[in-house]
C-alpha cells in the first residue's frame, strides 16, 4: 500500500487533455507592435472612426507606461515585439449559419465539448465562441433578439451597435487603466457584447468560450456586458488553450455594467494551458476584470474557478457606485506543479448601504505559489457599508506557497470590515477518520477538497458547478493523497 | 575669489545634510564601525528616504518630515537641556520608581548616565561612546546584523549618523528583577529649529535570562523634532525579554523606528507598543524566530485623535520549525486620526509546525478617522497553521444596548466598551507594574480620545 505522501505525490500527473493544435488556416498580421499595426487591426475589423481613435489613444498611453512589478509572481521578461497581435481563422467572411463554420474548428470545440453545434442546442447555452480573439459563431441568437437581447461580437456590436459601444466602452475600465488594460484597449481583435434591456430576464445563461490556437500570439479579447434598469443576465466563460513549449499572453478585459435594480452573474472556470510538470510553457493570464454597480439595488457577482494557466493574475472587481448594491467575489484558485497565481478582488464601497462579499479558496500543490490580494475600501459616503471576508488557503506538500496579502480600507464609523484567513494542511485528524470508515485516502482528499471548495461551487450554474469539480480533481491528480 | 563645486544631482544634495559633518563626529570610532558608517552613508546618499511609491511606506508619507530643516545634539549640550525645567518635569512624568525600575536616560539619542540608575547585578549598561572605548566583543558582533542599510532610508541614516546609544548585556542566565526603565527624550531649546535625533540601541540577552525593557519616548518643543531610532535585540537560547514601548511625544514631533529582534532556540519574546502622540508615528518591527520553539507575542495599542497618524508595520519571520507566534493591534482613531496596520507573517520553507495567529482590530470614533489595515500571510511550507483577522468598525450597537438597558448613560456605555476594547490589548503585559503604569495612562488618554 502506498504511504499517504507517495498518494499525494502521484495525485496530480494526469496530462492537460485540451493540448491540441487545430489546423487551421488563419489571417495573421506580423509580428510586432507598431502604431500601423493598432491602425492595420482597426482597419481589418471595419471600425469606425471613434474605435480607432480610442485604440490610438489607448497605444499611445501605452507607450508611457511600464510593465508592473509588484505582484507575487516570477516570470521572464515579455518581449512584446515578439508576438502576433491578431490571428483570424479564415476563411473571414460573414458567416450566415452554422454550416458556414470550418468544420476543423467545429471539430475543436467539438473536442472541448463546447455545445457550438446546432444539435448541442438542447443543452441550452447560448455560446458566443472565441478562436484566437475572434468570435467565431454565436448560438441562438434569434431566441435572444426576441427578448431583445442583444449578444454578438464586439466586433458585429461595433457595426450595428455603435452607440452602446460609445457610452459604455472604458466606462469601468479606461483605456489608461493598467499597463495590461491598456494594451489590450489599443490591439483587442474582438471578443463578446451583451446587452440585457429594461426589465428583461435572459432566458438562458450565456456562455463564450475562449481558445487560443495560434503559435506566439497574444488573445487581446474584450467583453462588455450592459444588464439595463431591472434586468438580469447570468454568464459563463471557460478558457482553453493547446500545449506549447512558449509562453502566451492572455491580456483580456471585461467590463460588466449594472443600472438599478439590474443583477449580472459571471461565472468562469479557466482552464487555460498551466504549463507541463517542469513549469515550461503555459499562459500567463493577465486579465483586468471589472464591475460597475451604476444604479442603486444593483448586483454584481464574480464566481471564479482558475486551475489553469502557468501564471493567472486577476482581480475581478466591483465598483459598488449605486446605494444598496452588492458586490461579490467567490474564488477557487488552484496552483499546482510550478503555477503561479496572484488573485484576489477590490471591493470600492461608494453608495450607501452597499454590501460585499468575498470567499475566496486558494489550493497549493507541488511548487505552486498562490497568493490572495484583495481591496476592501469603504469611502466616507459609504455609510453603512458591509463587508465580509473569508479566505482560506490549503497546501498539499511542502514546495507550495499559499499567501494573503489584502488591503482594507475604512473611512466612515458606521460601516464594519471583517477579514479572516486561515492556512492549513488537511487535517491529519480529517484524513484518518475517512480512512478508518474506509474511504480511500485519494477519494477521502477530493471529498475534503470538495468540502473545501463547496461554498464556491454553490455560486456557480449547475453545469459549471459538475465541471468544475472534475476540473479540480483532475488538476490535482497526483499532487494530493 | 572663485570657488568651484562639484555639481551634484539635486537629491544627493538635499540629502547631504543629514550627514554629518566630519568635525562633528565625536566618537572616536574604531575601522571597523567607520567603514559600516560609510557604506550605510553611501547608502543612504544613493536610495534618500522612502516614499509613498514604495509599497511598504505607501501609508505614510515622510517627505514633509524630511523637508524640514533640523538641529542636531551634541552630548554636552544634551546634558545642558537636561536641566531645562521642561525636561525635568518631562522626565518626572514618566517616572516609574514605585515599580523599582531602573532608570537610563537618553537625552537626543545620547546616553546620560548622571541622570540614570545603577544597572542590576548581571546587566551591562554603557553607552556606545564608553562601550567602543572598552571593546566590547559583542558590539562588533553584533551591531548592523539585524538592521541592514538596504532595508529603508531611515536606516541607513541611523547608522551613518548616529552619535551615542545605549548599549546593553545580560550575562548568560541573570534574571534581575528589576525592569529597565529607558527614558528617551527629544528636546529642543527655543528658538532653535527642531531636532533629529538617531538614538540606537542594542540588547543582547545571553542564553536563560530573563529582562524586562520598558523604552517611553517622550519630549518635544516650540518646533517640530523628528527622532528616528533604531534598536537591535538578541534573545538568546531560552532567554525571555519583555519589550514595552510608549510613544507619547508631543504632537507636532514626530517618530520612525525601526526595531529588530532575534530569537534563539526556545526564546521567547513579548512586545506591547503604547502610541498616544506624536504627528507621524511608525513602528517597524521586524522578529525573526531563528531558533526552533522561539515564542513571539506581539502586541499594539493606539490612541489617536486630531491629525496623527499611526502606522505599525510588523514583520513575524518563521525562519525555524516548531515556533508559535500571536499578534493583537488594536487601535482606537477619533476625529481625523488615521491608522495604519501592516502584519506580515512570513513562514519559511522547512519552518514547519508553525502556529501563528494575528489579530488587528480597529473603532473608528469619528467620520473622518480612517483606518488601513494589511495583515499577510506569506507562506512557504505545508504542515502549519496560520490565521489573520481584521475588523474595522464602529462600537457594537447590541453591547451599547445592553449596557443602557442596565442603566447605563450613553456616555458611560460609550466609556467602558472603549476602555475594554483597550483592555483586551493591554493585558497581554506581563510585568505587573508596568501594566498598572500602562492602563492609568490609558484610562487618561482615553478621556482626551473619547470624552465621557
Amino acid at each position: 500500500m502506498p504511504t499517504d505522501t507517495e498518494t499525494i505525490e502521484s495525485l496530480a500527473n494526469r496530462e492537460y487533455k485540451w493540448g491540441f493544435v487545430t489546423d487551421i488556416e488563419q489571417d495573421t498580421l506580423p509580428k510586432g507592435l507598431s502604431e500601423d499595426i493598432v491602425r492595420r487591426i482597426s482597419k481589418l475589423k471595419n471600425e469606425p472612426e471613434f474605435m480607432l481613435e480610442w485604440r490610438l489613444k489607448a497605444y499611445r498611453h501605452w507607450l508611457t507606461m511600464t510593465e508592473p512589478k509588484w505582484p507575487n509572481v516570477k516570470y521572464p521578461q515579455i518581449d512584446f515585439q515578439d508576438m502576433i497581435y491578431y490571428a483570424a481563422p479564415k476563411p473571414k467572411k460573414q458567416l450566415a449559419s452554422m454550416d458556414e463554420v470550418d468544420p476543423e474548428l467545429l471539430r475543436t470545440y467539438e473536442k472541448l465539448g463546447v455545445p457550438i453545434e446546432e444539435q448541442k442546442i438542447f443543452a441550452g447555452v447560448a455560446v458566443d465562441a472565441v478562436f484566437d480573439s475572434v468570435s467565431v459563431a454565436t448560438t441562438f441568437k434569434a431566441k435572444l433578439a426576441e427578448k431583445g437581447i442583444i449578444f454578438c461580437s464586439f466586433s458585429e456590436a461595433v457595426q450595428n451597435h455603435p452607440e452602446l459601444i460609445k457610452k459604455y466602452l472604458g466606462s469601468v475600465v479606461p483605456y489608461s487603466d493598467n499597463f495590461y488594460a491598456t494594451l489590450n484597449s489599443a490591439v483587442f481583435s474582438d471578443g463578446s457584447f451583451c446587452y440585457v434591456p429594461k426589465g428583461v430576464r435572459c432566458p438562458m445563461e450565456l456562455s463564450t468560450y475562449f481558445r487560443i490556437n495560434a503559435r506566439d500570439t497574444g488573445q487581446f479579447e474584450r467583453t462588455l456586458i450592459i444588464a439595463d434598469e431591472g434586468a438580469y443576465v447570468s454568464y459563463l466563460e471557460g478558457c482553453t488553450a493547446p500545449m506549447r513549449d512558449e509562453n502566451q499572453l492572455h491580456a483580456a478585459v471585461v467590463e460588466l455594467v449594472a443600472l438599478g435594480d439590474a443583477q449580472i452573474k459571471y461565472s468562469t472556470v479557466q482552464n487555460w494551458y498551466p504549463g507541463d510538470k517542469n513549469g515550461k510553457g503555459g499562459i500567463y493570464n493577465f486579465v483586468t476584470k471589472r464591475g460597475k454597480c451604476l444604479g442603486a439595488n444593483s448586483r454584481i457577482s464574480w464566481t471564479q474557478v482558475e486551475t489553469g494557466s502557468s501564471i493567472t493574475w486577476k482581480y475581478p472587481s466591483v465598483i459598488l457606485q449605486g446605494d444598496n448594491s452588492i458586490g461579490e467575489f467567490y474564488s477557487v484558485a488552484l496552483a499546482n506543479n510550478y503555477q503561479q497565481a496572484d488573485t484576489g478582488t477590490k471591493m470600492i464601497h461608494i453608495g450607501r448601504n452597499t454590501r460585499s462579499t468575498i470567499v475566496s479558496k486558494g489550493i497549493s500543490a507541488g511548487h505552486g505559489q498562490n497568493t490572495y490580494r484583495g481591496l476592501v475600501k469603504v469611502l466616507k459616503a459609504a455609510t453603512n457599508a458591509r463587508n465580509y471576508t473569508q479566505c482560506d488557503s490549503l497546501l498539499l506538500g511542502d514546495k507550495c506557497g499559499a499567501h494573503t496579502f489584502p488591503y482594507i480600507e475604512v473611512r466612515n464609523t458606521s460601516s464594519q470590515a471583517e477579514h479572516e484567513a486561515s492556512t492549513s494542511k488537511i487535517g491529519e485528524d480529517q484524513l484518518f477518520y475517512c480512512k478508518q470508515r474506509g474511504i480511500a485516502l485519494e477519494d477521502a482528499v477530493n471529498m475534503i477538497i470538495n468540502g473545501f471548495c463547496k461554498e464556491v461551487f454553490k455560486e456557480l450554474p449547475m453545469e459549471f458547478a459538475v465541471e468544475a469539480q472534475k476540473l479540480l480533481g483532475v488538476s490535482l491528480e497526483g499532487s494530493v493523497g | 575669489m572663485t570657488v568651484l563645486a562639484v555639481e551634484k544631482p539635486e537629491r544627493t544634495r538635499s540629502l547631504d545634510r543629514f550627514m554629518p559633518q566630519p568635525h562633528q563626529a565625536a566618537m572616536q570610532v574604531p575601522a571597523w564601525l567607520a567603514a559600516l558608517r560609510q557604506a550605510a552613508a553611501e547608502r543612504f546618499l544613493q536610495a534618500g528616504f522612502p516614499t509613498i511609491h514604495d509599497e511598504e511606506w505607501r501609508l505614510t508619507n515622510v517627505a514633509p518630515l524630511v523637508e524640514r530643516s533640523y538641529g542636531s545634539c551634541k552630548r554636552q549640550e544634551a546634558l545642558a537641556t537636561a536641566r531645562e525645567p521642561a525636561v525635568v518635569a518631562a522626565l518626572k512624568a514618566v517616572d516609574l520608581s514605585d515599580a523599582n525600575a531602573v532608570r537610563l536616560v537618553l537625552i537626543n539619542g545620547n546616553f546620560i548616565p548622571e541622570l540614570s540608575s545603577a544597572a542590576p547585578a548581571g546587566v551591562t549598561v554603557r553607552g556606545f561612546g564608553e562601550a567602543i572605548k572598552a571593546g566590547e566583543p559583542a558590539l562588533r558582533n553584533l551591531l548592523g546584523k539585524l538592521a541592514l542599510p538596504e532595508h529603508h532610508g531611515f536606516v541607513a541614516l541611523n547608522a551613518a549618523a548616529f552619535d551615542d546609544g545605549l548599549f546593553i548585556d545580560v550575562a548568560p542566565g541573570s534574571t534581575p528583577s528589576q525592569p529597565l526603565h529607558i527614558v528617551a527624550l527629544t528636546h529642543h531649546v527655543a528658538p532653535h529649529d527642531g531636532v533629529l535625533a538617531h538614538p540606537r540601541l542594542l540588547l543582547n540577552l545571553g542564553h536563560h535570562a530573563k529582562l524586562t525593557v520598558l523604552t517611553s519616548w517622550v519630549g518635544g518643543g516650540a518646533s517640530p523634532s523628528l527622532t528616528n531610532p533604531v534598536m537591535e535585540a538578541f534573545i538568546g537560547q531560552a532567554a525571555a525579554l519583555e519589550l514595552v514601548k510608549v510613544v507619547s511625544i508631543n504632537d507636532g514631533d514626530s517618530h520612525i523606528a525601526s526595531d529588530y529582534v532575534q530569537l534563539a532556540d526556545a526564546a521567547n519574546l513579548r512586545s506591547f507598543v503604547l502610541n498616544t502622540g506624536g504627528a507621524v508615528v511608525r513602528n517597524n518591527l521586524s522578529t525573526v524566530l531563528d531558533g526552533p520553539a522561539a515564542e513571539a507575542t506581539l502586541n499594539g495599542l493606539s490612541l489617536s485623535r486630531g491629525c496623527q497618524h499611526v502606522d505599525n508595520h510588523t514583520l513575524l519571520d518563521h525562519a525555524r520549525e516548531h515556533c508559535p507566534s500571536h499578534e493583537l493591534y488594536k487601535s482606537i482613531l477619533a476625529d481625523q486620526a488615521s491608522g495604519v496596520f501592516k502584519g506580515r507573517i512570513l513562514v519559511r520553507p522547512g519552518a514547519q509546525k508553525t502556529d501563528s495567529k494575528q489579530t488587528s482590530k480597529a473603532i473608528l470614533l469619528s467620520d473622518e478617522a480612517t483606518m488601513n489595515s494589511q495583515p499577510q500571510l506569506e507562506i512557504y511550507a505545508d504542515d502549519v497553521k496560520c490565521t489573520h483577522g481584521s475588523t474595522t468598525g464602529p462600537l457594537n450597537d447590541e453591547q451599547l444596548f445592553y449596557l443602557r438597558s442596565r442603566g447605563l448613560d450613553a456616555t458611560r456605555a460609550h466609556a467602558f466598551l472603549t476602555y475594554a476594547f483597550a483592555a483586551d490589548a493591554i493585558n497581554r503585559i506581563s510585568h505587573e507594574a508596568i501594566r498598572a503604569a500602562i492602563n492609568q495612562r490609558v484610562v487618561e488618554r482615553l478621556h482626551e480620545v473619547a470624552p465621557g
